[in-house]
């Protein structure tokens, strides 16, 4: 155990809006740490509770229950002003008509900082060459592109140095090829202030990608936290399993046949001694997930007892998904660009015992 | 029925000046899908609006099944554009909504319902065509606006990020799904993006737009694999390719390129990289000079002994494979490697390249040497 105490913990934090009989919660006994110096991404859909709990941590919204600490102390007493935390939006809301280093110096003058002129100054060249946006200071914000505005946004951030970076989906709003660039230059910049960082996105590649640690949120709930190897190869439960990976995991019903997992079909998948299959020892029932880079598909006829026939395949640079009709579901399979299929052929599809995924069939829900 | 569309020297000026198209010719094949892709400000969007009729070309022609149609109004010409903001009609429920653009331009009652109980069928819709949309999940109402979209077949569907203010994951299901209909309905199709991904996904063939031009037209892989340009090159793929500057030398035992060391580097490296280029290269009509040598992420290998030493800046882990941010003497440089292949911050590794993959470029134009 080191010995200094987590940048934020977060304990039970439960948050309903709303009264009585039509409460609606948010947040369900959130419990969550970021080390110092940590980037935690929150990973969810829309409407998982993730701006709710950025705003909880901010200090805008008071919670039902639980108990938040920053440095080890107890922030429930503490204003937002208070509370040293920074928070960037993904609709970054500067002042159109004054100066990007006006916009970087604003926070700076707020009353009760009293910082001298000459720190300003400083902090906000540091700013500006940190975020490469150094030729641009002399610009009137209103004439930025959406990248450098969304830079400008966080520099706002950084200029104040505070305790904690809170951002909310940051780079959605933006091109995507500009989106995969910001995300490469934000992870340097946390790294080069060492500053503890909570990102919330839906962008899956995005946790992946910016991640030390990743929480995984769902309707309030956290589902699973871990690094982002940790949430990909061993994914708690299919509702985890579903949120990384692109093309999502093939997902498949399985039910003990004697010896054997079956498909609904009845086609044998998997030995019940399969070591992917300890976990479902004893149950009747179980789900199976296949990453689409685990299972291999053929077209010469294989000995595998799966088949199915090429719906459609999508190009996607250095490999293609071929979609399969499979089982009387669509199963999704990535391979490399140098294999060519096309809709129609019929195919042998192999899973690698080592590689899958078994549920007890009663999880799917979770 | 699906007709085939001819761009021809088509321009657009607007009254201030700006020339927000320059001059494009590309023709697209009855029931091609054909994405236009670029930057923000590339003249795409224009390039569709002047298509439906939204816009009037200032220079050009625009041919829909042979018939001039650039001077007329978006109503006579048989186009559906589908925008990327699409509401269902709350007090209608499924059936009607998806009958809606039907009803528009007058399509008989029995022809109606004969198409809507298709496409029900088509999107496995049929147990909620008496809904109303708010008893609908996210991803069913999304389903039932692009099928609403798609219900009529006129002679081209002409889509403006149809896709994009979904959620990633929802948005490659989506994909998916209106690639699946477009084939079935042979419609030709115009659909512009921002997103390179998306494109490969959804073309026949991708134009790649920049600053009011066309860069390229071809094939998904073929523009991925054989880009003409710098732009293509580095706005197609994610991450795009890697460039190295430097020069094309000529010697006894052939061509090779020879790496200049990065601009900010105090001193060149002890041993500049030099690469030997392939035969099928070296049959190009190359001149001796500056070049630009670019090679795609998951063609920089990690190798024990390799022309060029790296130290790891930043490791991407995305599941199904590993993007290593390398910073060389002759820049930045970005392998894709293995998931299992991880590397510490800050340790080095050589690198390798197979000449194979290795792409020319001039400097100064862009333009691929080939």
């Amino acid at each position: 155990m080191s010995a200094s105490p987590p940048a934020l913990r977060l304990d039970s934090i439960t948050k309903r809006f709303g009264r009585g009989e039509r409460a609606v919660p948010a947040l369900t006994d959130v419990t969550l740490e970021v080390a110092p110096g940590e980037r935690l991404v929150v990973l969810g859909a829309t409407g998982a509770g993730k701006t709710t709990l950025l705003r909880v941590i901010a200090g805008l919204e008071t919670p039902d229950r639980g108990r938040i600490e920053l440095d080890g102390r107890d922030a429930a007493a503490l204003a937002p002003a208070e509370r040293d935390v920074a928070l960037v939006f993904q609709n970054f809301s500067l002042y159109p008509h004054l100066t990007v280093r006006e916009n970087l110096a604003f926070p700076l003058r707020a009353p009760g900082r009293a910082l001298a002129a000459a720190e300003i100054a400083r902090r906000v060249d540091e700013a500006g060459e940190l975020l490469r946006i150094t030729r641009l200071l002399d610009r009137p914000a209103k004439n930025l592109s959406g990248g450098e505005m969304q830079r400008v946004a966080i520099g706002r951030a950084i200029v104040r140095r505070p305790r904690l970076f809170l951002l909310d989906e940051p780079l959605t709003n933006l091109d995507a090829k500009l989106r995969e660039s910001l995300r490469l230059e934000l992870v340097k910049l946390f790294r080069a202030l060492s500053v503890p960082v909570v990102y919330v996105t839906h962008d899956q590649a995005e946790a992946l990608s910016m991640a030390d640690r990743i929480v995984v949120l769902s309707e309030g709930r956290v589902l699973q936290s871990g690094t982002p190897r940790e949430i990909y190869l061993a994914p708690a439960s299919p509702a985890v399993a579903r949120q990384l990976g692109q093309p999502a995991i093939n997902l498949i019903e399985l039910e003990r046949r004697g010896a054997t997992w079956c498909a609904r079909d009845g086609t044998p998948l998997l030995p019940i001694d399969a070591a992917a299959a300890r976990g479902v020892a004893d149950a009747s029932a179980a789900l199976l997930g296949v990453r689409p880079e685990a299972g291999r598909i053929a077209a010469e006829a294989r000995a595998s007892p799966l088949r199915g026939r090429v719906e459609l395949v999508e190009e996607c640079g250095p490999h293609r998904v071929v979609a399969v009709h499979a089982l009387g579901q669509t199963l999704r399979f990535a391979v490399g660009n140098d294999r060519s299929f096309s809709p129609g052929d019929a195919v042998a599809i192999e899973l690698p015992p080592e590689r899958l995924l078994l549920w007890p069939a009663d999880s799917s829900a979770r | 029925m699906s007709a085939h569309l001819e761009l021809e020297r088509l321009e657009k000026t607007y009254p201030d000046g700006t020339r927000a198209v320059k001059g494009i010719d590309f023709a697209a094949a009855a029931g091609e899908f054909i994405v236009l892709l670029g930057p923000s400000g590339c003249g795409k969007t224009t390039t569709l609006r002047m298509t439906a009729g939204l816009e009037l070309p200032t220079g050009g022609a625009i041919r829909l099944a042979g018939v001039d149609v650039s001077q007329q109004r978006p109503s006579r010409r048989d186009v559906g554009f589908v925008f990327q903001f699409y509401a269902l009609y709350p007090h209608l429920t499924v059936a009607q909504n998806l009958a809606f653009p039907l009803e528009c331009v007058g399509t008989p009652r029995a022809a109606r319902d004969a198409a809507v109980a298709d496409l029900a069928h088509r999107l496995e819709l049929g147990p909620l065509l008496s809904r109303k949309p708010r008893e609908l999940s996210g991803g069913d109402q999304q389903r039932v606006a692009l099928g609403r979209a798609m219900i009529r077949r006129p002679q081209i569907w002409l889509m403006d990020e149809p896709l994009g203010t979904l959620d990633a994951d929802r948005r490659l299901a989506m994909c998916e799904f209106l690639r699946v209909q477009q084939l079935e309905a042979k419609v030709t199709t115009l659909y512009v993006t921002h997103d390179q991904e998306e494109a490969m996904r959804l073309a026949d063939r991708i134009v790649v737009m920049h600053d009011g031009k066309i860069e390229q037209v071809g094939a998904p892989m073929a523009v991925y694999d054989e880009p003409a340009s710098l732009f293509v090159a580095h706005f197609v793929g994610s991450p795009g390719m890697n460039f190295l500057e430097g020069s094309l030398a000529r010697g006894s035992d052939g061509w090779r390129f020879v790496a200049r060391a990065a601009a900010d580097r105090a001193a060149a490296p002890a041993a500049a990289l030099e690469l030997p280029l392939p035969p099928a290269l070296a049959r190009a009509p190359l001149r001796e000079g500056p070049a630009t040598l670019g090679i795609r992420p998951e063609f920089v290998r990690l190798a024990a002994a390799g022309p060029l030493r790296a130290t790891v800046v930043l490791d991407e882990y995305l599941g199904a494979s590993r993007c290593l941010h390398l910073d060389t003497p002759c820049g930045p440089l970005v392998a894709r490697v293995a998931p299992e292949a991880g590397a510490a911050i800050g340790a080095t590794v050589a690198l390798d390249f197979s000449p194979a993959h290795v792409r020319l470029f001039d400097p100064e134009s862009g333009a691929r040497l080939r």
